[in-house]
């Protein structure tokens, strides 16, 4: 089970990745992450996250895009795989499902 | 170009650190991360940040070294060890806290004691090439040892010219002075002159000025730091402006250096130009001073060359005085005194006689060091003995494990795992005690201990390492008790370990042995220190208040004013003024009595007229100094009893015998006075000869006795007539009685660290008693609710379950005795006069403990022998 959950954060980077297609790596994912949740987050956080997600099968990973700004050194350009599509739909409609159920009175009345 | 890149040696660990499968993106989105922070922030904090981020990639999934081990087998046994130690703990909350106090306890003093020492042993090291600076001292030949810290203006610069090896010296004079600046005054006591190579000497870093100039030119002066921010408010633009010393002479400020460490043995706040030092009051008798090898005025310190032999050396100059002297001089002094060198980072831990301010003491360190290991001991063994008697409860586990294919070996390495993370947790307890307390520490102690700086880095790492062996040590005994277990026996049921109970008696017996020895000591060591405050001194320290003048020429000429302005007030029996106060320590002169056939070197002091009456000295014969006979001021001495004896005279036979001041056939005096014996100094040293003579001279210190109750009325008195008469001095006093007691500050802080730590040790062993006698009454309930059962009443019960502990405390009562005897006759044997009678102390002292046992060990057991047999022996 829990090889194949979905945690928040790994949601997030999940999104990340697929907003950016093709220039998803390190950096740019924390770019995203932060400009959508406003949240802090640090490049060891993203990069093992990431990696965790390769290792469920979520993502894939090849090698590319070494600039002059980088020293050389090469990006890790991640790719959302069909089990990672596949396991971002579920989480989706799991949370609509569950939103489905909230009686909405509970809405309507406003007194929680 | 170098901080355009982001720090080479971070991306080198990373490299190290990462699997290769990772290092070259980490370094790369590292390095744009750095570009963009470096064009929003600066540099200086994108190199911050870089460091910060890069040190959180030290996760195990991207590191070369834990790839693919957390499946191995000893990762899991490990992760294994680890969770069950966890249970264990929170399983048995009483004795794991008792556990991790004790051990806490331990390593807090050990923490301390071990920041203290290295602190005590890094005095004066801080100057670049340390190691060759040497002070020059004095010492008697036929000793062969320096003694006396102060030395002639003569000497370094003859010594420098006639011996090869000296590359510069430094001498200093120390003079406390008014500083004033406009409308600003400050007495300063850290005014120092000092010549201009000083700084050759003494590293000092300098923000204005130059180091080779500065002390060059007479009436120059090179101010701290601090003091140009006290005055002027800024360290800047400070060279070029004067200060006036004295109310007397301008100086003009040459340089601003930073402040002297702490860890030194001696502070300079202000360094003037040696040069000056004819024009600072009395100006024949500095010039003399400068000039004499006999006037011993000034700490001479040398730095040697590279390459020259400081063993040599000191052998060379050892007669140097001898030769220094014409052969007349040389016999006339009758100087048997040799000059020796000591190493400068010797000083603060091998003090002579005449330093400057207290220095530390190697015995009391050996002493602390000696508590720091007994106090680790002590929480080591609470844990050793807590482990094993509960051992038995951990028997199935270890029986389910050797079932299970455990060797002997991996069981020890559990137990062993496990002592060592209860020691790191009790280190980590133990430090952030010491951090949370070293504030209240260094305020009490007056110290300036610090914890977290780069000096004490080697001392955590050494108690770190102690911790780690302590652990190791506390857990390889019951690691070994615990893995021999044969399993069958256990789960058979088969569970005493006689041998183990017995190593554990003896371990209780240590732990009360030791803390009866440190309450002795501590007993002692107060009782001495009261013993000394409350003892006779044949001298009147109390209501006297003493206003040093510093041998200020403007205000010692103009004393005789102030005593009779003073006298007339009714609050002010009597002032005077003199060279010294009690408690100061004297000089000496060499002179020579009616029938001696040598000089001798004579304590001798410098006073005025009425300096018996101020102090309450009483005569034993002759009269006291007479300001009406003129003869008195200059050729008249007032000898105590001992000296008196000494000579070879009754008090009577003492008056009207010549003495020869100097030695040289050209002051010739006389004995007008015996004093009754008093002591001047502490009793720490007995009571020596003392010579008093008239030497308006030698003036530094008005004393003023109180009369009356009111004593605050009377300072206020005084210092209405000192602000009339002296109004551009500031009024600054203190109290003779003060100042006299501030030779047992020493003993009273040792004494105060040594009840700090027998206090530790009185917990720690009470928490090992508490957790074996807690241990044993559970082991031991079905007994006694047999014995209850049977009839016996709860007073029986207490017999049994008490009578162990007793035989155990009376036997560390017969070994503590002889040794706190041995403690008290070594240490007191420093102090000239010692305390009656010890033997009641150290008769009683172990009771102390004995209190405390006993009622942790009759409050557990009673509350074992009060449960009801029904509820323990139900199950059977």
């Amino acid at each position: 089970m829990k090889g194949t959950s979905l945690g928040e954060f790994e949601e997030l980077c999940l999104l990340a990745v697929g907003i950016l297609q093709e220039d998803a790596y390190g950096v740019s994912v924390k770019e995203q992450v932060e400009k959508h949740t406003g949240r802090k987050s640090t490049l060891s956080t993203i990069h093992s996250t990431l990696i965790r997600l390769e290792k469920k099968g979520f993502l894939e990973s090849r090698m590319g895009g070494a600039t002059e700004l980088r020293g050389g050194r090469t990006k890790r350009i991640f790719q959302i795989t069909s089990l990672g599509k596949k396991s971002m739909n579920e989480a989706r409609e799991l949370r609509s499902k569950m939103w489905d159920h909230i009686p909405e009175i509970l809405w309507e009345g406003g007194a929680v | 170009m170098k901080k355009d890149q982001p720090p080479k040696w971070i991306i080198q660990l990373i490299e190290w650190y990462c699997h290769p499968d990772y290092s070259k993106e980490i370094v790369g989105d590292l390095q744009e991360l750095f570009f963009k922070w470096k064009s929003e922030k600066g540099p200086f904090r994108a190199s911050i940040l870089y460091a910060f981020n890069a040190l959180l990639f030290a996760q195990t999934y991207n590191s070369r070294f834990l790839q693919n081990s957390s499946r191995s087998n000893v990762v899991m046994m490990i992760k294994n060890y680890f969770i069950v130690s966890v249970r264990v703990l929170m399983r048995n909350k009483v004795t794991s806290a008792i556990n991790i106090l004790g051990l806490s306890l331990g390593l807090l003093g050990f923490t301390y004691i071990a920041i203290f020492i290295a602190r005590e042993q890094s005095f004066d090291q801080h100057h670049q090439d340390h190691e060759d600076v040497y002070r020059l001292v004095l010492g008697p030949l036929d000793q062969n040892i320096g003694t006396y810290a102060i030395t002639g203006a003569a000497m370094a610069p003859s010594l420098q010219r006639e011996y090869p090896g000296i590359r510069s010296f430094a001498r200093f004079r120390r003079f406390p002075s008014l500083v004033s600046q406009e409308d600003q005054m400050f007495y300063e006591n850290e005014f120092y002159f000092a010549d201009s190579s000083v700084f050759d000497v003494f590293t000092h870093e300098f923000l204005e000025g130059n180091a080779k100039e500065a002390l060059k030119e007479p009436n120059s002066l090179v101010i701290t730091e601090s003091r140009a921010l006290k005055i002027f408010g800024s360290s800047k633009n400070i060279v070029g402006k004067t200060l006036t010393i004295d109310n007397q002479l301008n100086y003009v400020i040459t340089g601003v250096i930073d402040d002297v460490e702490n860890n030194s043995h001696f502070k300079y706040h202000y360094l003037a130009s040696i040069a000056s030092i004819p024009t600072h009051h009395n100006e024949p008798l500095r010039t003399y001073q400068m000039t004499s090898w006999y006037a011993h005025y000034f700490y001479t310190f040398f730095r040697l060359e590279k390459n020259a032999d400081p063993i040599q050396l000191d052998q060379q100059i050892r007669s140097a005085a001898k030769y220094h002297s014409d052969p007349d001089n040389y016999e006339l002094y009758g100087t048997n005194m040799g000059l020796f060198l000591q190493p400068l980072s010797e000083i603060h831990l091998d003090p002579l006689r005449g330093e400057i301010k207290p220095q530390g003491n190697k015995d009391t360190l050996s002493i602390l060091g000696i508590i720091a290991i007994v106090i680790l001991a002590l929480g080591t063994f609470n844990y050793t003995n807590l482990t094993t008697a509960q051992s038995i409860k951990r028997s199935k586990e270890v029986g389910l494990r050797k079932t299970l294919g455990a060797a002997k070996a991996q069981l020890i390495h559990q137990f062993i795992t496990e002592s060592v993370l209860i020691t790191l947790v009790s280190l980590g307890i133990a430090i952030s005690i010491v951090q949370l307390t070293l504030p209240y520490f260094n305020n009490h102690f007056n110290s300036q201990l610090a914890i977290w700086t780069i000096e004490t880095l080697p001392i955590l790492v050494f108690v770190f390492v102690c911790s780690l062996a302590a652990g190791l040590f506390g857990g390889m005994y019951p690691a070994f008790v615990i893995s021999s277990y044969k399993p069958i026996a256990i789960f058979r049921g088969i569970q005493k370990n006689q041998k183990g109970i017995s190593f554990r008696k003896l371990i209780v017996l240590a732990q009360f042995a030791i803390s009866m020895i440190l309450i002795s000591s501590t007993i002692i060591i107060y009782q001495q220190v009261a013993f000394m405050k409350n003892a006779k001194l044949g001298i009147d320290t109390e209501q006297i208040m003493v206003i040093p003048t510093n041998g200020n020429s403007s205000i010692n000429s103009t004393f005789e004013l102030l005593k009779e302005r003073l006298e007339q007030l009714p609050e002010v029996s009597h002032a005077t003024i003199a060279e010294l106060t009690p408690g100061d320590s004297f000089g000496g002169i060499i002179a020579r009595f009616e029938g001696m056939q040598d000089n001798r070197n004579f304590p001798t002091t410098g006073v005025s007229f009425d300096y018996m009456k101020t102090f309450g000295l009483k005569l034993l014969a002759g009269r006291d100094f007479d300001v009406t006979i003129s003869s008195d001021s200059t050729e008249r001495a007032i000898i105590n009893e001992t000296l008196a004896n000494e000579l070879g005279w009754s008090p009577g036979e003492a008056i009207g015998k010549s003495y020869d001041f100097g030695g040289d056939n050209i002051t010739p005096g006389q004995v007008i006075g015996v004093m009754e014996d008093y002591h001047f100094n502490s009793l720490k040293s007995p009571i020596f000869p003392i010579v008093l003579t008239i030497r308006p001279d030698f003036y530094n210190k008005i004393s003023i006795r109180l009369a009356g109750g009111n004593i605050a009325d009377g300072v206020e008195k005084v210092k209405e007539i000192w602000q009339s008469q002296y109004p551009n001095w500031p009024f600054e006093y203190y109290f003779a009685d003060d100042h006299f007691y501030k030779e047992y500050e020493a003993e009273q802080k040792f004494g105060g660290l040594i009840f700090s730590f027998s206090l530790m040790a009185l917990v720690i062993g009470s928490f090992g008693l508490l957790g074996i006698v807690l241990i044993d009454t559970r082991h031991r309930l079905k007994e006694i609710c047999i014995r209850k059962t049977l009839g016996a009443g709860v007073s029986n019960i207490l017999k049994v379950l008490s009578g162990e502990y007793l035989k155990i405390i009376t036997v560390s009562i017969a070994i503590s005795i002889p040794l706190s005897a041995l403690f008290a006759r070594n240490w007191l044997q420093d102090f000239a006069y010692q305390m009656k009678s010890y033997t009641w102390i150290i008769l009683s002292a172990p009771f102390i403990v004995v209190l405390v046992a006993l009622l942790t060990v009759i409050v557990l057991s009673f509350n074992a022998a009060k449960i009801n047999p029904v509820e323990i022996l139900r199950d059977e």
